[in-house]
Parts: structure tokens; C-alpha cells; sequence
């Protein structure tokens, strides 16, 4: 039986180790600047120019609805590929590959607690366990916030300066 | 004044009325560019 091997990109969140398929993942960067974009989702850090073109930038700790960190020198942007997006996630690190085989991988639904609605699984690896990160799921935007960008401006405005005054987006030197 | 390359902000998670797109400044920062009318529009409907 022909065993399908994948390769994933891990990344790191709190000290859990994450991975996307490697074929999602169009580079790994530093994080240099990334600039705000007002009445944005919560979970988006704003925009950055990456070789020439502009990519919107989540925060995986805010989207799983952990407390952000202030950028530092482990930082990294992982940018995904998904269908004709380029999107940027911010993460507490990334810096290893890992191949995964389909017997290692177990289903997701006895997990409960943060973020596990992002996940297609968890990986049993020699070491430790891999969260499979579903990145269709992780890059979506609610229905709620869609309509949001059309109706009750007002609302919206007020709660995205909070938000704002709570951010830190430039890495210091 | 000058001139600069505007990239649309087309993706779902930072699509804003209030912004005509994007440029990136020579030292790599990013900075968005206010839709000035529809901004006003957006004021009115209040």
C-alpha cells in the first residue's frame, strides 16, 4: 500500500507546535513593519508589503483567541498561499519542516479549548504532538464581519480605535 | 507631491470602504490611502 507522505511547516503559538502543508506556504519572513488597517476584524494585524505586494497579516494568537505578545526577533510571518490569496500569519516563531504520515495524524473533535475549531487534527510525532492547522478555516472571515463593512459604521468605528490603542506593530531595533 | 504604485486591498480580511488601496514606501512600510468620497459618504449615512 502506497503510504502518502506530506510535508508540513511548524510553527510555534505559546509553546505548541502548529503546521500547514508546505505546498500552502509561499515563504517564511521576518517581520519588519505591519501597518494597521482601521475597523479590520480583531484577528487581523493589518497589511505588509512582501516582495512587492501588499498581503493582509492575521494574528494566529489573536485568532485563537489567546493574549498577543509584543514582536521580537523569534517572530515570524508565515505566508500562505490559499487559491488566489496571499495572506500573512503572524506567529510566535517558525523554523522547522516535518513530514507526517496519514497514520500519525488523529481526529480533532474529542480536543476541546482554544482555537480548536482551526484544526484538522493533531499529530502524534516521535516527540510531541503537531496541531494540524486547517487554513481555509483560520484565513475566512465571519459572515458577521462581512456584513459589518456595510452596515453600522458607527459601532464599528468605536471598537476598532479600542482595539488599535492596545497594538504594538513596530518591531523595535 | 509624488507618485506611487497603488496596490487595491481586494482580500476579504482587510476590504474596507474607507480605503482605496495600499502603497508600500521606500524603506517597506506600508500606507493605506483614505477613499476620500466614500469616506464622506460613509458620514453621511451616519
Amino acid at each position: 500500500m502506497m503510504v502518502i507522505v506530506e510535508n508540513y511547516i511548524l510553527f510555534e503559538i505559546e509553546g505548541a507546535a502548529y503546521a500547514v502543508r508546505t505546498s500552502q506556504v509561499e515563504m517564511i519572513e521576518m517581520v519588519e513593519s505591519i501597518t494597521r488597517v482601521p475597523n479590520a476584524p480583531g484577528f487581523v494585524e493589518g497589511v505588509t508589503a512582501v516582495r512587492g505586494q501588499v498581503v493582509p497579516v492575521i494574528s494566529v494568537r489573536r485568532r485563537f483567541h489567546m493574549q498577543p505578545i509584543p514582536l521580537d526577533i523569534r517572530s515570524r510571518l508565515v505566508i500562505t498561499r490559499l487559491e488566489n490569496r496571499l495572506v500573512g500569519m503572524l506567529v510566535d516563531t517558525a523554523r522547522e519542516f516535518a513530514r507526517i504520515t496519514p497514520d500519525q495524524i488523529k481526529a480533532v473533535d474529542s480536543l476541546s479549548g482554544q482555537g480548536s475549531e482551526y484544526l484538522d487534527g493533531v499529530a502524534a510525532m516521535p516527540d510531541r504532538l503537531v496541531l494540524l492547522v486547517n487554513l481555509e478555516r483560520l484565513l475566512s472571515i465571519e459572515e458577521q464581519d462581512i456584513l459589518s463593512a456595510t452596515d453600522g459604521m458607527q459601532g464599528e468605528i468605536d471598537s476598532g480605535s479600542q482595539v488599535a490603542s492596545q497594538r504594538q506593530h513596530r518591531l523595535k531595533p | 507631491m509624488r507618485e506611487v504604485v497603488v496596490h487595491t486591498l481586494t482580500d476579504p480580511l482587510v476590504a474596507r470602504p474607507e480605503f482605496e488601496g495600499a502603497t508600500e514606501l521606500g524603506d517597506g512600510t506600508v500606507i493605506l490611502i483614505l477613499d476620500v468620497p466614500s469616506l464622506l459618504r460613509l458620514a453621511r449615512k451616519g
